[in-house]
């Protein structure tokens, strides 16, 4: 069981500051959205999460053990990151990635072995992918290599899971089902979870803490029911925001 | 059991290093007995004991034999540079000299000829001249920001575009008895000569150090930021990709003069044939390039004997309807 | 009566006689000076000039060495890089290289006549120097006779064609001395190499062939179809020639021999007949090539004493 710690972090991307002397704990179990308009930085925050993008000032830990401080290759077998794009993988096979997923976990002078061969066959099952993993990524539809890609973070089996705008371009079905199902999965799991998300709803639905970066370095964080208000997002849109209430579940709508 | 690969792909990774490897074979021998002197049965096999008639024995030992080893080690050293600087890129256009790596050694080499220098200075100066292309393309590319794929092929190109500008300039400055061996050098040729132990050393080097790490290059091939989140040291392993593949093309160079074709389209070919998992693609595409030049060398000495063409001319017209017909199988094979 | 008729009739006369005496002048006039100053170059055109040419541009060395030796050197205003034979050539101002023609020098210097060279001018620099309205005599020779016609056609357009038929016959003679000395055996099989990295050799239209020939020996490959072929290394093997000659350049000794040297299956290095000729004489279409062929049948000779004794 592992907890996620950003101690002063403070991240700059270009001449925009991200955020500034940021203390947040995820705790084993906890589902995190982080919110926020275009360009605020919210995927150069995940980045630095992840140990991929310097910051400013701060440090990131695990289990009180600072990243940068880690291995390249224990930090892989501790975080799995699901990217935002993925127009660059168009000519490898679902088949590859998954193998790739696995490289953290086998040593330099070993092969891919048979374990290895069983955790893919699995996760490849338990996905419903094993169909398409043989087809080069670009003939694949947006949803599908989604799909491929988060059975490969299962494969990478790390306790720390971020994933940045998850389910972006997929049909409202498969937003519902795949939230569902991986997020009870990896609570069960106890798995660290920190999603960016765009959708506020499905953010407040599906998360139980909310990071919302504001602008400028400000951020305001805590438990959903707490920060999800209409004042919150109003000034975290720009926009009003109006509350309703349905199917006892609030709804955040633009007015 | 799952099926991981297509049935088809996975037996071919098993079958086709062998099959290269004896076509390696059949080339090699081929390339001994065939040539502008006829030399029976009975006279090779004792000419390659050492016991035939002098002539025999010296055109089999002394001129044929150096140089078909030298297109093995040159061909498989190109090909893996080539596989190499694909992935270095992310670019399917990618080749040993996009970086200007052949540009700098053609320099060199053209002011040796210019300067009337005795021939034995040639190789010397084109491996001078690909590692001079190989520094200053590193300190171009120092500074600020991570080095990307973009970056590093936008500064190579530029660079090799400025050493054919040079090349252009001292074409027009040299003598015209001068401009005949020069052109012949820049079309790549082989020479009768033994590849030598440094040579034959780099390429079974760089071809054991690229099957170690074929799972990193793998990796590097999804890009650096995934490799990145993977656990890969992804600056390090590029600069010594970067390194590998031009020390390669820098010995293949000195060797033949920059030989085209090779290092840009037989990785293609080996991946339409078995993928692009790099611990098969690396052998085979090695196996594949050697057993190419051979027989392009071959081809080059007898197609108009005693005429002689240079081997980089033949490499080009045997390769492209090989890897237009796997081009067309794959495509057929991926619309069934 | 004597007074009246004389006065009537000596104008008219002188007048027919003055009349006739121009028009037979002017007749035999044209006949005297016009066919002297009019050829026709290796192109086809017709080249004339109303007196013979007194600044003269040569496009390559090998002419700049025929003017010289008919007689016409001092007319020269402009030769080509590589002009250094006779010594007086050396001063001339330059004009351009095998690669390159500066044309606006050749315009300050106003020449007359501009003498060209088919087989190393560009075609596009020669019409360049047309379309400026010079006038531009283009020739190619390619045999041993081509030179000497070339000596005779060049006398006639410079106006010199006395000492031009002097050289030529000269040089005419010199030749058939050259072949009559040649023995009456068996030609003595020749490799000609003319660069070494490639193989460069010559074929049979060349005119290093005729003098091989002429000299008693015969080119191993002087049936192939291209000028100046490529061969391999194992071509040159297979024929196994009796003798191998080569250019050599002035400052430097023949390195292609060294790369023989280490060949000793072939006749010709196991009986150490290598042989190299000065490159500048058996490169240029000129007078010189009478020193060319006389080195070649000596070399040829010398190689004769050995093999037959």
């Amino acid at each position: 069981m592992s907890h996620l710690e950003a101690r002063g972090l403070s991240v700059t991307v270009a001449a925009t500051r991200v955020c500034e002397d940021l203390n947040v704990t995820i705790k084993p179990g906890e589902v995190w959205s982080v919110l926020g308009r275009n360009g605020v930085g919210k995927t150069t925050l995940l980045h630095t999460l992840a140990g991929l993008a310097p910051c400013a000032s701060g440090s990131v830990a695990i289990d009180d053990v600072d990243i940068s401080r880690l291995s390249g290759r224990a930090r892989a077998q501790q975080i799995g990151i699901l990217f935002q794009h993925s127009d660059d993988l168009s000519s490898l096979t679902g088949h590859d990635l998954l193998v790739n997923a696995r490289h953290p976990w086998i040593g330099r002078w070993q092969g891919v072995e048979r374990k290895d061969e069983q955790i893919i066959e699995r996760v490849a099952r338990d996905h419903a992918i094993a169909h398409l993993i043989d087809q080069q990524f670009g003939v694949l539809s947006g949803g599908e290599r989604r799909r491929i890609e988060l059975a490969a973070l299962a494969v990478q089996d790390t306790r720390v899971v971020l994933l940045d705008e998850p389910v972006n371009h997929l049909d409202l079905h498969f937003q519902i089902q795949l939230l569902t199902d991986l997020l009870r999965q990896w609570r069960t799991q106890k798995k660290v979870v920190v999603m960016v998300m765009h959708d506020l709803n499905l953010a407040t639905r599906f998360s139980d803490h909310l990071l919302c970066l504001l602008g400028d370095g400000e951020s305001l964080s805590g438990p959903t029911e707490v920060v999800a208000n209409e004042e919150n997002f109003s000034r975290l849109i720009g926009h009003p925001i109006r509350q309703h209430v349905a199917d006892g579940r609030a709804l955040f709508v633009p007015v | 059991m799952l099926q991981a690969v297509s049935r088809k792909e996975s037996a071919r990774r098993l079958w086709l290093p062998v099959v290269l490897l004896l076509l390696c074979a059949v080339a090699l021998a081929a390339s001994l007995k065939i040539g502008s002197v006829v030399i029976g049965w009975s006279e090779f096999f004792a000419a390659l004991m050492g016991k035939g008639s002098p002539m025999a024995t010296a055109v089999v030992l002394d001129l044929r034999l150096p140089r078909a080893l030298s297109a093995l080690v040159v061909g498989g050293g190109l090909a893996l540079a080539g596989a190499l600087m694909q992935v270095l890129l992310r670019n399917p256009l990618a080749d040993p000299y996009v970086l200007g790596t052949s540009g700098g050694a053609a320099v060199m080499v053209l002011l040796v000829l210019i300067l009337g220098m005795p021939y034995s200075v040639v190789p010397v100066a084109a491996g001078a001249g690909a590692l001079l292309s190989m520094g200053l393309l590193l300190l171009l590319v120092r500074g600020p920001g991570d080095w990307s794929s973009s970056r590093l092929l936008l500064t190579g190109i530029v660079l090799a575009s400025g050493w054919g500008a040079l090349i252009s300039f001292l074409l027009s400055i040299s003598e015209a008895r001068q401009i005949q061996g020069m052109l012949f050098w820049l079309m790549g040729d082989l020479q009768p000569q033994a590849p030598g132990w440094w040579r034959s050393g780099v390429v079974f080097l760089a071809l054991l150090l690229s099957f170690i790490f074929s799972r990193d290059l793998n990796l590097l091939a999804q890009g650096d930021l995934r490799a990145r989140s993977l656990g890969l040291p992804t600056k390090g392993l590029r600069l010594a990709v970067l390194l590998a593949a031009s020390v390669l093309t820098a010995a293949a160079v000195t060797l033949a003069g920059p030989i085209g074709f090779i290092g840009l389209v037989v990785p293609h070919m080996m991946r339409l044939l078995v993928g692009s998992d790099h611990r098969i693609l690396i052998p085979c595409s090695v196996l594949a390039g050697g057993a190419l030049l051979v027989f392009a060398e071959l081809l080059a000495r007898v197609l108009f004997a005693p005429q002689q063409l240079p081997a980089g001319v033949i490499t080009a017209f045997v390769g492209i309807p090989i890897f237009l017909l796997l081009l067309q199988r794959s495509v057929r094979q991926s619309h069934s | 009566m004597i007074a009246r008729t004389p006065f009537r009739w000596f104008p008219l006369r002188s007048l027919i006689a003055t009349g006739l005496l121009v028009l037979l002048f002017g007749f035999l006039s044209r006949y005297a000076f016009a066919t002297t100053l009019e050829q026709v170059d290796d192109r086809g055109s017709v080249i004339s000039l109303s007196a013979p040419p007194v600044r003269v541009v040569s496009l390559a060395p090998h002419l700049t060495e025929i003017l010289f030796d008919i007689g016409a050197g001092q007319r020269l205003v402009g030769v080509m890089a590589f002009s250094d034979f006779p010594e007086q050539a050396k001063a001339l101002p330059r004009v351009g290289n095998h690669s390159h023609i500066n044309f606006e020098q050749i315009l300050s210097l106003q020449p007359d006549l501009i003498l060209g060279w088919r087989g190393g001018n560009r075609e596009s620099d020669l019409k360049v120097l047309r379309d400026f309205g010079l006038k531009v005599f283009e020739t190619d020779p390619r045999t041993l006779e081509d030179v000497a016609a070339l000596m005779r056609r060049l006398g006639m357009i410079l106006g010199v064609p006395e000492a031009a038929e002097d050289s030529a016959r000269h040089f005419e003679e010199a030749v058939m001395r050259l072949r009559k000395a040649r023995s009456n055996r068996r030609p003595l099989r020749v490799f000609y190499q003319v660069w070494d990295q490639p193989i460069y050799t010559l074929n049979g239209d060349h005119v290093v062939n005729q003098m091989i020939e002429g000299c008693g020996g015969t080119n191993v490959f002087s049936a192939l179809d291209a000028l100046s072929p490529v061969v391999s290394m194992e071509a040159v093997l297979e024929t196994n020639p009796e003798v191998i000659l080569g250019p050599r350049e002035s400052d430097q000794s023949a390195s292609w021999m060294t790369r023989w040297e280490s060949w000793p299956q072939v006749k010709a290095v196991a009986n150490k007949q290598m042989h190299s000729i000065p490159a500048d004489l058996v490169a240029r279409m000129g007078p010189r090539l009478v020193d060319a062929m006389a080195a070649i049948c000596g070399s040829l000779s010398i190689a004769r004493s050995q093999y037959d004794g």
